[in-house]
């Protein structure tokens, strides 16, 4: 499929309501050809807005919009050669699925033989050349989605905009076709800008994420560095599931070495942190730790470790409030002092509510937050 | 005990009945018994106070069959009934159009178009009357013409169409509203990324989606357009001559002024079948064009 | 300047511009954006205003001639506005035709009709949406049925039935052939069935009757569906016009749409006066439109036609 690459630019791009609320502020994001972005946050938090003023759906208050060195933001949605799969997959009722594929090029008086070889070449991709004769209201919520992604595909756009596609399938339908979405977007080429409130949806599909709040962007970064590095308490607790555990505490110099003090029962040595000699500028200071609870191990799972592995796990008493076993993996439930925590460990664990356990504590890969802004210490060494 | 079980049982069985009783009881004699008793009149002669007198069989639907007109009566009515279906629908989806998206004043203009339907069809025939007027009329003074167009067999027909049209128009005009209203609005979002332009969204979106409605529309519009009657006798008697005769108009003349009461019964089940089976034909047409 | 801006529209090359134009540029564009929103909502006024008046016109005209003396009335000239408005036309209305007498008889029959209908209707689509008897579905299937039986085919022999009874020239005779309606019935059952069984059933246990729970529960239930079918019944009711001509002939029983009639005589002195009366008797049913619309609308189109 031969195409002209295609590079997004948004620069300061801002929507602003009559009623003067901020849909989106300040938005700033390139996008390369071929990736595969993903705009994630709660409800509200301006990821879809941004998405339709990509497509023209939506006009930008301010800023600019950008394809490949063309300013956009006052050109017609059919004239940006991008198309769009929405959320509810907006089959047209009356068309069968091949008017219904076929639809942007019939509207560009495409020759009709032209228009049959790209209708046939997109069915057989998606797998649906049996369903051309059907209606949408005789299709599955799989079917019709696949019928949405062939539209969006056939005019070989520039950039392929999503928004929500997977939340209106069941579970095991989602996780189906996210693999074959993360195959369609190798197969294509294209660029695809992916707008969910899933973050699991995020973490497996996108190249690279952009983390939303409030219409501002709290983090654009491959999901590896979301996750190892998030650059502050929100994006931390947004990415990963379960959440990440967050405790707060007060760093102290004793010994010469650096502690986190969390209450009664819970000091944590900080000597093996890699944010170490950050920390040093916030003794004294309270900071919000935050441990996910893939880092909390049981005293089995410590003891099979090597020593080089056990350096830096503290042991911890705790009180077991409840387990899910989830199959491979349990999910432990329990309590630290005041702190509600959660913990995933392995699937031999057995234990009961009410039991006092030891489970240990990876401070390796704690997490340290400002009490007050919430960023990520790391991201603090600057200022 | 058991007697008093037993009574309860019946009670049981029989309460539904009852609550169906009323309506059943006046269907049963204002539809039932006197469309069964129309079909008997439309076989005899009757007499003045509608009794029936000679059994004649088919002979009154002969006689209508072989009479001009009758068939001149059909033909007015097809014809009124055409203008009025499609002018009333036309102007219905113009308001509803006009009315999709929102701007300042919409209510007002809603309530407008709807108005028609709140209008009698006598009081409108009135009016019509007068604006019509050949000398005082405004729209002869609009228009700077002299027709006389209610005495016109040219114009009459049309006059009372347009009437009728514009009495239906009104409950079109929230039918259509309802199924606008109805179309899913992302339809259109994805349509302009698609690049479909506003009358290809129009020909391809919008009408082919109001298409049951259309068609539900289209199918009482007709059954109504039948049975004009008021506008009729107010304004135009059915003449001049009789280019306004519709076959309703007919069966009141037959019936009231004739007397002949086993003439007009026949033309009534006449008017019953023709609309029957237009229903049935539209419904089948339905059935397989539009699927969906 | 206004070059760059057309060659906007199809998109701008980069670096071919500096900051202040980009500034320039995007103020443009978005006055434009605004100058072109409002066109489109002034040209969609200005369609409806048109509309709208070629819809009205009759009723304006009405309006108009009815407050015109009728010596006004006879000019050559486009006269739409009253000069001299008046209200003599009314006074004189009333004066020639017992008018209130009408009004009085049309608003007795409309709203025991309106009344009627409400109670059996909700009555039949009760039974035949949570009660379960033999026949249910046939009953309702011949129900739907006479919704194709055009008046007509009925009206001759009702006629003589009512004559008959000695009923003609009376309120009954204008009333009792009303006193049901199959779309009332579809109408109420469509809103009923939207309800579960288990509100039906719970009833049942908590020890409510079918009367009882129809009344206390499912008509509050269904206002709207009620208020629809008031406002939609009353209008027609008010606005019958053939059966009334035929069963009454004085003036004691005269609905509005008959009487009405008796103002349209030759006599052009009288154009005037008949378009005052009109206009009166227009304004109870135009009114209740308004009030109900709403309602009749809610109720008409929620669940009872879909796409």
């Amino acid at each position: 499929m031969g195409r002209s690459m295609a590079q997004l630019e948004l620069r300061n791009v801002t929507k602003r309501y009559e009623n003067g609320f901020e849909a989106v502020s300040n938005f700033n994001l390139d996008i390369q050809d071929k990736e595969f972005i993903i705009f994630v946050g709660p409800s509200g938090c301006g990821k879809s807005t941004t998405l339709r003023m990509i497509a023209g759906l939506e006009e930008a208050s301010e800023g600019e919009i950008w394809i490949d060195d063309r300013l956009v933001n006052y050109v017609e949605p059919k004239d940006r050669d991008l198309s769009m799969v929405f959320q509810n997959y907006a089959l047209y009722p009356n068309m069968t699925v091949y008017d219904n594929i076929a639809f942007s090029l019939q509207v560009r008086r495409l020759p009709k033989k032209e228009i049959d070889n790209r209708v046939r070449e997109v069915a057989r991709i998606l797998e649906i050349e049996n369903l051309l004769d059907r209606r949408p209201k005789d299709l599955s919520g799989g079917q019709k989605q696949r019928v949405a992604i062939g539209n969006a595909i056939i005019r070989r756009p520039k950039a392929l905009l999503m928004d929500e596609p997977l939340s209106n399938l069941d579970a095991k339908l989602r996780g189906q076709m996210r693999v074959e979405l993360a195959k369609l977007h190798e197969r294509l080429d294209t660029t695809f800008i992916y707008v969910t409130h899933d973050q699991t949806e995020a973490m497996t599909l996108g190249t690279r994420i952009v983390v939303m709040k409030d219409g501002r962007i709290q983090q654009a970064d491959t999901p590896k560095m979301l996750y190892e590095h998030p650059v502050n308490r929100f994006v931390a607790g947004f990415i990963g599931s379960p959440a990440m555990n967050f405790l707060e505490g007060v760093v102290c110099c004793e010994e010469k070495k650096l502690w986190l003090r969390c209450g009664a029962r819970m000091d944590f040595e900080l000597t093996w942190c890699s944010v170490y000699s950050v920390l040093t500028d916030y003794i004294a200071k309270t900071v919000t730790a935050g441990i996910r609870p893939e880092d909390i191990y049981l005293e089995e799972e410590y003891r099979k470790m090597g020593q080089e592995e056990q350096k830096g796990l503290k042991a911890v008493k705790v009180t077991v409030t409840a387990r899910e076993l989830l199959g491979a993996e349990n999910i432990l439930y329990f309590q630290a002092g005041e702190n509600d925590l959660i913990a995933k460990v392995g699937p031999e664990c057995a234990y009961r509510s009410g039991e006092e356990i030891t489970l240990y504590f990876d401070t390796k890969r704690m997490h340290f937050f400002d009490a007050g802004i919430g960023m990520n210490v790391e991201r603090c060494e600057l200022g | 005990m058991k007697i008093g079980a037993e009574k309860e049982k019946l009670g049981k069985k029989i309460e539904p009945y009852l609550f169906l009783m009323p309506s059943l009881l006046v269907f049963g004699i204002f539809l039932f018994y006197p469309f069964a008793k129309t079909i008997y009149l439309s076989l005899f002669k009757t007499n003045k106070m509608g009794q029936a007198k000679i059994f004649v069989g088919l002979g009154n639907y002969i006689e209508l069959f072989t009479s001009k007109s009758f068939y001149n009566s059909i033909g007015v009515t097809v014809v009124f009934v055409a203008i009025v279906v499609v002018l009333s629908m036309a102007l219905g989806l113009l308001g509803a159009v006009l009315c999709n998206r929102s701007f300042p004043g919409i209510r007002i203009f809603s309530t407008a178009y709807a108005l028609p339907m709140a209008i009698a069809s006598a009081s409108a025939a009135l009016i019509f009357k007068i604006m019509l007027h050949q000398s005082v009329g405004i729209i002869n003074k609009l228009l700077h013409l002299e027709i006389n167009w209610i005495s016109d067999p040219k114009y009459a027909l049309v006059c009372v169409a347009v009437l009728t049209a514009w009495l239906n128009s009104g409950i079109n005009f929230l039918y259509f509203s309802a199924g606008l209203a109805n179309i899913d609005e992302t339809l259109y979002e994805r349509a302009s990324v698609d690049g479909a332009n506003g009358i290809q969204k129009f020909f391809r979106l919008t009408l082919p989606g109001l298409g049951p409605i259309l068609f539900y529309t289209l199918v009482v519009d007709v059954i109504q357009a039948f049975q004009s009657f008021g506008q009729v006798k107010i304004l135009t008697q059915g003449g001049p001559g009789e280019s306004t005769n519709l076959i309703v108009y007919s069966i009141y003349r037959d019936a009231f002024f004739n007397y002949r009461f086993g003439t007009a019964a026949a033309e009534s089940i006449i008017l019953f079948l023709i609309i029957m089976c237009l229903t049935l034909v539209m419904f089948k047409i339905e059935k397989k064009g539009v699927k969906y | 300047m206004s070059d760059m801006v057309a060659e906007n529209i199809q998109g701008m090359r980069r670096r071919a511009m500096t900051r202040e134009e980009m500034e320039s540029l995007q103020r443009e564009m978005n006055l434009r954006a605004k100058r072109k929103k409002k066109i489109r909502t002034v040209s969609l006024l200005g369609a409806n205003v048109v509309t709208a008046f070629i819809i009205l016109l009759p009723l304006l005209y009405a309006v108009s001639i009815a407050f015109m003396p009728s010596g006004e009335l006879f000019v050559m000239d486009l006269n739409i506005v009253p000069k001299h408005p008046t209200l003599e036309n009314f006074k004189l209305a009333l004066q020639r035709v017992p008018l209130v007498r009408f009004v009085f008889n049309s608003f007795l029959t409309a709203g025991a009709i309106t009344l009627g209908q409400i109670i059996s209707c909700s009555l039949s689509a009760f039974a035949l949406s949570f009660l379960d008897f033999k026949g249910r579905n046939v009953v309702f299937m011949i129900i739907m049925a006479t919704m194709m039986l055009p008046g007509e085919a009925t009206i001759i022999s009702n006629y003589l039935t009512i004559s008959s009874w000695g009923w003609l020239d009376s309120y009954q005779a204008l009333i009792v052939p009303y006193l049901t309606s199959a779309m009332g019935i579809f109408l109420f059952r469509q809103f009923y069935l939207s309800f579960p069984m288990s509100l039906y059933e719970s009833a049942k246990i908590d020890g409510c009757g079918n009367m009882r729970f129809l009344v206390s529960i499912l008509l509050p239930l269904t206002k709207s569906a009620i208020g629809a079918m008031a406002v939609y019944t009353f209008i027609n009711a008010w606005n019958m016009y053939m059966w009334p001509l035929l069963v009454t002939g004085s003036n004691n029983m005269r609905t509005v749409q008959i009487g009405i009639g008796m103002l349209d005589s030759v006599d052009s002195q009288s154009i005037t006066l008949m378009i005052a009366g009109v206009v009166m008797i227009i304004l109870p049913s135009i009114s209740i439109f308004i009030v109900g619309q709403k309602q009749l609308i809610r109720g008409m189109f929620s669940g009872a036609v879909k796409g």
